[in-house]
């Protein structure tokens, strides 16, 4: 099998619009949660939202290219700008290199629009002609591919919260076989009040309207949901032979991909035991023990429920096994910081994890004071820890009972 | 309204909205050719219409308009033909 290296990365997120900014972001445990009143005058019941600016794209790409991007997509071309600039791969080696895009997306909300639209005009047309693009769930791929007139596999994947690390992982098959040198993976995710509802009238989100920042408290007894989080990230994966030929810097070797369904019939119900899986068959793909990983950047998105399975799964494989010496790994989760980017989640905690291995350090799980009882033989990271990182592994999970593991590793 | 308003009004939205160079908007500018309008930005550009002069071109009448000129006689014929009525 082929080895897949990550030669560039970018990022538009509520920690910063620009890798260097979220470094900084993650090493000080800067929360990047408001609270919105507007989101409480429409009705919702939770108010806090992550604070991701819109791009002007105006002064970097033609009209024709914006009408047909989505709010999702503009985020994911302003990330994706950024991966391909680190990685050094110019408008004109994309034209001579065949280059995929694989995404993690779910939806995004300009459906309705058109309804409100319609409802009033009665007439299709006024639609305008660009409406369709932007309301697919592959907008964001199909954008990425005319913009940077891509030519390898085009691909939008949907699986919930975890769409962009299965997207990660679906992209390193493809390399690792040879279908492909190049894919510009990542995740991206509409930060609209509609995208909301739906999970709020789940009663997934947090209600801790009063302390926006505290609200995200990822394994903490006090928790009380997520928080309402996207934008945008990318990378650009590459098989490690072709990276090194054309002389680009290697980030990390994506070196584990891990995945597993629930199997049960409660739609809405993480799985300590798939959980387990996905990170078993993602250290086996990379060829490691659990004792070979210094951090895993944990999914623990703050909800009730989430949180525990998750605590479970880390401890029976971190903890409990025979081969993980029974010493749990540092872990945070970033979205005590972020809040829950949803589609985006996989792939900007492959990147959190890639920039603290980078940079030898341990982000903090921030607002943690009394940590659940199922995760009492974790070393879950309140402080920031500095130290060198040479493995990770990011979780990711999603409704529907969908869960995708993503082991890292430096490259020697 | 009168031609010169018509052309005015015209002209601003595709100066801003469609982001086209002040210097190309001639009347003989062809729609394709010169000022890089496809198809998407004709269907695009009834809506605009509609929006700024309350008046729904129909598909195959937008297909017609082939300079700039052509596109100011149309909105004109338009704006000036009898309201239908249902008797």
């Amino acid at each position: 099998m082929r080895r897949v290296v990550v030669t560039g990365m970018g990022i538009w997120s509520c920690l910063g619009q620009d890798l260097q900014t979220v470094t900084e972001s993650l090493k000080q445990g800067r929360s990047g949660i408001v609270f919105d009143p507007k989101r409480i005058e429409y009705g919702l019941q939770s108010g806090l939202v992550a604070n991701v600016p819109k791009p002007d794209l105006k002064p970097l790409l033609a009209r024709k290219f914006r009408v047909s991007m989505s709010e999702d997509s503009e985020y994911a071309y302003m990330a994706a700008k950024q991966a391909f600039t680190q990685a050094g791969i110019t408008d004109e080696n994309l034209q001579q290199t065949e280059v995929g895009v694989i995404f993690g997306n779910d939806g995004n909300e300009h459906q309705i629009e058109y309804y409100k639209i319609m409802e009033t005009e009665h007439d299709s047309l006024m639609l305008g002609p660009n409406a369709l693009f932007r309301a697919e769930t592959s907008s964001v791929t199909m954008n990425l591919n005319s913009i940077f007139r891509l030519k390898g596999i085009n691909l939008t994947i949907g699986s919930a919260c975890a769409s962009g690390s299965h997207a990660i992982g679906y992209a390193k098959l493809l390399i690792a076989q040879g279908l492909q040198d190049v894919i510009l993976v990542g995740g991206a995710c509409g930060m609209g009040i509609w995208g909301a509802v739906a999970a709020d009238g789940l009663g997934a989100l947090s209600v801790r309207n009063d302390d926006p920042t505290r609200a995200s408290r990822p394994f903490d007894t006090n928790r009380d949901g997520m928080i309402y989080s996207g934008g945008a990230a990318a990378l650009v994966l590459e098989e490690y032979e072709h990276a090194k030929a054309r002389g680009a810097t290697i980030l990390a070797e994506l070196c584990g991909y891990g995945f597993s369904s629930n199997g049960i019939e409660d739609i809405s119900m993480p799985s300590a035991d798939a959980e387990y899986i996905a990170m078993k068959r993602a250290l086996a793909d990379a060829g490691l023990q659990p004792s070979d990983i210094d951090y895993v950047n944990a999914h623990a998105t703050s909800t009730v429920a989430g949180d525990i399975e998750e605590a479970k799964a880390l401890t029976r494989l971190f903890v409990q096994s025979p081969s993980s010496n029974l010493h749990s790994p540092m872990i945070s989760s970033t979205k005590s910081m972020t809040g829950h980017e949803n589609w985006m989640a996989g792939a900007s905690e492959a990147i959190y994890s890639i920039l603290m291995m980078q940079n030898n350090f341990v982000a903090p799980n921030i607002n943690l004071e009394h940590k659940i009882d199922e995760a009492k033989d974790l070393n879950i990271v309140s402080e920031t820890v500095y130290t060198p990182i040479n493995a990770v592994l990011s979780n990711s999970s999603g409704m529907g009972g969908t869960n995708s593991a993503l082991v890292f590793r430096k490259m020697e | 309204m009168t031609k010169q308003e018509i052309i005015e009004k015209t002209n601003a939205f595709l100066v801003d909205e469609y982001e086209k160079d002040p210097a190309l908007l001639k009347p003989e500018a062809r729609f394709r050719e010169d000022l890089d309008l496809n198809s998407l930005d004709y269907m695009d550009l009834m809506v605009t219409v509609k929006r700024e002069f309350d008046i729904m071109p129909a598909p195959a009448e937008m297909n017609l308009v082939v300079t700039l000129g052509d596109f100011y006689d149309f909105i004109e014929k338009k704006l000036n033909e009898p309201a239908k009525t249902n008797e």
